[in-house]
């Protein structure tokens, strides 16, 4: 039954994936732009998701096991740094260990205040993210500033250069085969190639190995004991301390585990830039949340739902048409959607999407070219329509946000 | 300590200190569990003090005593969800500490709380296993939990699918699997805390048989309970606690009655909720028509379901309807519609000759609609907020608690010195935080603010549930008082005898349905017992 | 006087660990704490030290209130960053484009600030109620998208808002003097009139949450949701309102910058991006009370204004932020437990006392 449940999901998954797919090859030929599908964008679009899954399966860790994390991204700050420091010394490795580390610090303050003391999860954590800008200013002042190699010198705001992995992965074989489907341009199925290939060739060994957290992730919590005692403290803390489960003990595991989940996203995004620089974050710590709410707190889901986001940045990278065409995407799913309400005779709801759709449709025939202001906005704005959609439906672990003090059993 | 016993035609063992000792000695070789003077203080209140039990092996005891007297304290004790302050714990003849339940469970204690404990969005095998799960820390063996549950579930006649979610289960069966989570970690001893309050006639007819089976494979258990006819029917012996001590102690259950026990719970006669000649008037306050509303879950796609269908009742000045039914069937979205804290899915409420489906809760209670909520601290008060704060809740927006614009703290003080003077609200002052009251004194609080605001009609959901006999018979004059000047009442209640004896008309709610109105002069528990599981059907009036 | 002791000692325990934390990160890292310490009294003890700690003071105050607001209602209103931005942008505009004689001039503006405020904020509550989005996530989301709406006005193309006067930096046309906010000559220096604006508004904050009806709305539906919608509450309009309101007061926390005479006169590339997070750090630092969150601000700002002497004795500024962020964190923790402490003494001194009364029932 379980294995059932856990099929539909990825298939559901698939499902979603490939009408994406679909709706995109519509769009790259409807507004002329191949790189929509392409699979450098699908390439760069993977590894802009890794932070993203990762933050999103940190929050996942620690909602399970009943924390609101909004330090997320606090947590990923001091990661950042930690891989700023320990990557300059030790390379690639160090990078790793050091983000770990400097989010395992950041989670551990979180389970401090919120498990230990049982303060309000929300002001805690954006407690932490406050706190985490100038502790990495000062410790940067301390450790980088002046030091490294000449013209490669620390700043308070970065640090020296970071070696990263030399090489890149690539799933053996089908690289060129895709290619060669990928240049013939037939509709659907060279789309399909592109995004295959984005997703298998060229990828930086740091997403690699980070990727295979989802899958780990998804085994310690579906699949083992502890997994089944951190649910547990999510749902009815009570229930699980009245078995001898120690929920306080869960829940700073699961916190710790969430802040070395959200430091490795500052590892990755230290060895994408080559460096620590203050606020190379920018909000990728919210953005998880955002995945993880999209994704019901599922790692499956949560995927999809950061590949989402990070698409639409990657599009952000290549010249206006992508994204013109990323907008007249959107237009085209309101369009969809409304279709959709409209078979299901809510005429209402089936009006508003449509009119909604038919601007931003219009918008996209009317402008050759899109503002960059708009570009920057467009993974935000694509979030809220996510979030917008998505939240009303979704069913958050029972406990999550409640402290739990001790001894609340019967 | 044995001063206000009655225990002339009884034969009761008497707790007596003294002899305990030599009568330990004798006993130890067949005693399962033995607490000796246990005390359990809490900020304020000593809950326990110098309780004494003796549960022989392989019987059925029960401990009864009225809410608050200090049962559940002491089987927390005994579960080790706390520590005594005093006193010993002795087990099959050795003394015991335990620091967590984890001890507790270890010496093959299991204990089924009153609340369930069950997480909703898991499933019954992980519910059982959890804390105790097959397989190696690093891979949860799931196909031999869910054998192994599933045997367990057979062997003990407690059927249950293993890979339901909690959350789709009924009461009934999710209190199996509570007894089933107490089984699977190899309990020999079970607490079980009131746990026929949630079930219906024929659920506890089943519950008692698994009991008695088990009981005759070795199992000793521990029943706290305080309906009298139930605990007669099952133990094998009876512990009797009043204000946190042990009163008496029965070793043979068929030479009482319940009159016997219900004196020695209370220690004096017990208050009636009677209520005397009628004092209903022609006018109709509250008329409710066809009214239906749907469940919470009615997810997308699905088709609605519906808590509440068609429902007619009628509220006249003077008059106190009661509606009877097992929790669960309706009463809470009834409560919820009444009052527009829910959205109705069809039918109309007028109250006071005005349609009032679509009018915001504000306005029901501006125009005079009182409300004593089910919780009282979910629904009913603000924990941290003063009692003056909490006596304007609900009326924050009229004389004496505010003055156009502007909240008028020493009106609403003066009103809430009046209400803990009428009401008898035992509290240092006005000025303190309402978890600073004790239960009872909380709903005193909550039935003064509501009848002292002149509400031309009270909804009013479990007004004594929980609260000592002193405030109970408070309460009851307090209603049947207003009841006299013509105050309507709709009462909500799963105690059946303050039903039957407020009520001038009893209605019977049955999965979301009025099955029967009844007179409360000419019915009985056990009849209206039969309506209320919808073992009989009666023509709605 | 009991009350004043009840909340000051927090505040000092937790003042004390924050500066025994920030002395030994400095002893840590080589410095003395004396030395930092004397330093920064030094460059925050004269007149203006004081005055600039002040003027920096009134809004942070203006910033936390906007935030502590909606969290009487336990609401985040995480966005102020951008609804003080945009509103500081179209407030400029706003000044620059009309002319009024001078008083109106003024409160146009600022109206106009406040609107933009409360309509960016209202955003965040339109979601949360018709869509149960949650409004940290909403905050933060729309917090990117009111940056990137200030990068598209501000383009040169639009030169009712970009002055093309200054091409060398992107900046609003100047504020005419009609709009501008007087300033007081004290000394060498100059005290903002905004810092009237500021108490106006505490005081205001105060009398709406402690005294109005509206303010026990707000209260009790933070204190406990469930009974305030059975009294009759409505949870969507409180929210509603009340991001409104936050939004409003928001809008006007940049408004000393853009309409004080001693200042940047208009909105650009320079206008600081950071008061709206340090405003939530103040909320929660002053426990949200109108009088706490002026304590929180000034203490803050004299911070900011002591670490800038910090160069003269070779230590880097940021030793303020630690210092702040561990007290931030420090205090919200000590806050929460001894709030826990004191509510259960409260019930053991209850139920004590009425045992006794019952004692002297029963012996009477």
């Amino acid at each position: 039954m379980s294995r059932l449940l856990a099929l539909r999901g990825w298939q559901r998954s698939l499902v979603s994936a490939l009408s994406v797919v679909f709706v995109l090859s519509v769009a790259a030929r409807l507004f002329d732009a191949p790189g929509l599908t392409g699979s450098s964008t699908v390439g760069t679009a993977l590894g802009l998701a890794v932070p993203v899954i990762l933050a999103g399966l940190g929050g996942l860790l620690a909602e399970r096991a009943g924390v609101f994390n909004i330090g997320l991204e606090g947590m990923m700050i001091m990661g950042t740094w930690g891989a700023g420091l320990l990557g300059w010394h030790f390379g690639p490795w160090g990078a790793l260990l050091g983000g770990l580390l400097g989010g395992a610090v950041g989670g551990a303050l979180l389970a401090l205040a919120t498990v230990t003391f049982a303060i309000e999860q929300t002001v805690a954590g954006v407690a932490i993210n406050i706190a985490s800008l100038g502790i990495c200013r000062y410790l940067s002042d301390l450790f980088f500033k002046g030091k490294g190699a000449e013209g490669d010198l620390g700043t308070i705001a970065d640090s020296p250069s970071v070696r990263t992995f030399g090489s890149r992965f690539s799933v053996p074989f089908v690289g060129d085969f895709l290619l060669k489907i990928e240049d013939k341009r037939w509709f659907l199925i060279s789309d399909l190639a592109g995004v295959i290939r984005g997703l298998t060739v060229d990828i930086a060994w740091s997403s690699a190995l980070l990727l295979l957290l989802i899958p780990a992730v998804w085994y310690l919590v579906w699949r083992t004991p502890f997994g089944l005692r951190l649910r547990s403290s999510g749902e009815k803390p009570a229930a699980a301390e009245s078995l001898g489960v120690n929920v306080i003990t869960t829940r700073w595991i699961a916190v710790v585990m969430s802040g070395c989940l959200a430091g490795l996203a500052g590892s990755w995004l230290v060895m994408d830039s080559l460096k620590y620089q203050q606020g190379m974050t920018s909000n990728r710590g919210f953005l998880g949340i955002a995945a993880m709410i999209f994704g019901n707190w599922m790692p499956g889901l949560l995927t999809v739902g950061a590949l989402l986001f990070s698409f639409s940045q990657s599009v952000g990278f290549q010249l206006g048409f992508e994204s013109r065409a990323l907008i007249g995407t959107v237009g085209l799913a309101f369009a969809l959607s409304a279709l959709w309400s409209f078979s299901r005779r809510k005429i209402r709801s089936g009006v508003l999407t449509g009119i909604v759709a038919a601007g931003v449709l219009w918008f996209t025939f009317a402008n050759e070219t899109v503002n960059d202001a708009l570009i920057k906005a467009l993974p935000y704005l694509l979030t809220l329509i996510v979030l917008a959609v998505a939240s009303k439906r979704q069913r958050p672990p029972a406990a999550a946000g409640r402290p739990y003090i001790k001894g609340q059993a019967g | 300590m044995g001063g206000g016993l009655r225990v002339a035609p009884l034969r009761v063992l008497l707790a007596m200190p003294d002899d305990l000792p030599a009568r330990c000695e004798e006993l130890q070789l067949t005693l399962a569990i033995e607490l000796r003077d246990i005390v359990k203080r809490f900020p304020g209140v000593v809950a326990n003090d110098g309780v004494n039990l003796k549960v022989e092996q392989g019987t059925i005891h029960a401990i009864i005593g009225e809410n608050g007297a200090g049962k559940s304290t002491l089987m927390k004790t005994l579960y080790g969800a706390h520590q005594p302050d005093e006193g010993t714990i002795t087990v099959n003849g050795v003394m015991k500490t335990f620091k967590t339940p984890k001890d507790a469970i270890a010496e093959g204690i299991g204990m089924v709380f009153q609340h369930f404990m069950l997480a909703d969005n898991l499933t019954v095998w992980e519910n059982v296993v959890l804390g105790a799960e097959p397989g190696s820390a690093f891979a949860l063996n799931a196909k031999k939990a869910r054998a192994k549950v599933r045997e367990l579930a057979e062997r003990n006649g407690l059927e249950v699918d293993p890979d339901a979610l909690i959350g789709d289960l009924g009461v009934g069966q999710r209190q199996r699997v509570e007894i089933l989570k107490v089984l699977y970690r190899g309990a020999k001893i079970l607490i079980l805390d009131e746990p026929t309050a949630v079930l219906v006639p024929q659920e506890v007819d089943e519950l008692f048989a698994s009991l008695r089976e088990l009981v005759a494979q070795g199992a000793t258990i521990i029943f706290i309970s305080h309906k009298l006819m139930e605990v007669l029917s099952v133990a094998d012996a009876i512990t009797v606690i009043r204000a946190g001590k042990t009163v008496a102690e029965v070793a043979d259950p068929s030479t009482v009655t319940p009159r016997d026990l219900a004196e020695l719970m209370v220690g004096s006669e017990l208050p009636t909720p009677e209520t005397q000649g009628s004092t209903v008037r022609d006018e109709v306050l509250l008329d409710v028509a066809q009214l239906s509303v749907a469940t919470d879950g009615a997810g997308i796609g699905q088709a609605a379901k519906l808590a509440l269908r068609e429902v007619n009742l009628r509220v006249h000045a003077g008059e106190i309807v009661g509606i009877a039914g097992v929790e669960g069937n309706g009463q809470s979205e009834l409560l919820e519609a009444l009052m527009g804290v829910r959205e109705v899915a069809g039918g109309s409420v007028s109250f006071l000759g005005r349609d009032i489906t679509t009018e915001s809760t504000l306005h029901r209670r501006e125009a005079g609609m009182g409300y004593i909520p089910e919780d009282r601290q979910r629904d009913g008060l603000i924990l941290t907020f003063p009692l003056w704060e909490n006596a304007a809740l609900g009326h924050q927006n009229s004389k004496p608690f505010s003055r156009g614009f502007w909240i008028d703290p020493d009106g609403a003080r003066e009103f809430t010195r009046h209400a803990i003077e009428d009401f008898d609200v035992r509290t240092p002052s006005c000025d303190v935080a309402a978890l600073a009251l004790s239960g009872g004194n909380q709903q005193k609080l909550i039935v003064g603010r509501e009848l002292l605001t002149d509400p031309k009609i009270l909804i009013a959901a479990h007004p004594t549930r929980g609260i000592d006999v002193g405030a109970q018979a408070a309460v009851w004059d307090a209603m049947r008082d207003a009841r006299e000047r013509g105050l309507g009442i709709l009462l909500i209640s799963a105690d059946l005898e303050e039903l039957i004896g407020l009520s001038d008309r009893l209605l019977v709610i049955f999965h979301g349905e009025i099955v029967a109105e009844l007179n409360p002069q000419s019915v009985n528990a056990a009849e209206l017992g039969s309506y209320m599981t919808g073992a009989r059907k009666g023509e709605a009036a | 006087m009991k009350n004043l002791k009840r909340t000051m000692t927090p505040a000092a325990i937790a003042l004390g660990l924050a500066f025994a934390i920030a002395s030994a990160v400095l002893l840590i890292s080589g410095h003395n704490p004396g030395t930092a310490y004397r330093a920064m009294w030094k460059n925050f003890a004269s007149i203006d030290g004081v005055i600039t700690s002040i003027n920096i003071g009134a809004r942070y105050y203006v910033a936390a209130v906007a935030v502590a607001i909606a969290l009487k209602m336990n609401v985040f209103n995480i966005g102020t960053s951008a609804q003080y931005q945009l509103a500081a942008m179209f407030g400029a505009v706003t000044a620059a484009a009309i002319s009024l004689p001078a008083p109106l001039h003024v409160v146009v503006t600022l109206l106009v600030a406040m609107a933009a405020g409360a309509l960016w904020a209202s955003l965040i509550a339109i979601l949360q109620i018709t869509r149960k989005v949650n409004p940290v996530l909403t905050g933060i989301m729309l917090n990117g998208v009111g940056a990137s709406v200030i990068a598209y006005m501000m383009q040169s193309k639009w030169t009712h808002f970009r002055d093309p006067g200054r091409p060398e930096y992107g900046s609003t046309r100047p504020v005419p003097k009609s709009a501008q906010l007087p300033v007081f000559r004290i000394g060498d220096s100059n005290l903002q009139s905004y810092v009237i604006l500021a108490v106006v508004i505490g005081i205001i904050f105060y009398l709406i949450v402690y005294r109005t009806r509206f303010g026990f709305d707000l209260r009790a539906s933070g204190g406990n949701p469930a009974a305030a919608k059975s009294a009759g509450i409505n949870p969507k309009k409180m929210i509603l309102i009340t991001m409104l309101l936050s939004g409003a007061v928001a809008g006007l926390i940049g408004m000393g910058i853009v309409l004080s005479s001693n200042d940047q006169l208009s909105y650009g590339d320079r206008f600081p991006g950071s008061l709206g997070f340090t405003g939530i750090g103040i909320a929660l630092l002053g426990r949200n009370h109108p009088v706490g969150v002026a304590a929180a601000a000034l203490l803050w700002a004299a911070l900011d204004q002591g670490a800038r002497g910090l160069v003269t004795v070779n230590i880097a500024g940021e030793i303020a932020v630690i210092l702040q962020g561990s007290l931030l964190f420090i205090a919200v923790i000590v806050y929460a437990v001894w709030e826990r402490k004191s509510l259960a003494n409260m019930v053991r001194e209850a139920a004590a006392r009425t045992h006794h009364q019952r004692a002297e029932e029963v012996s009477a």
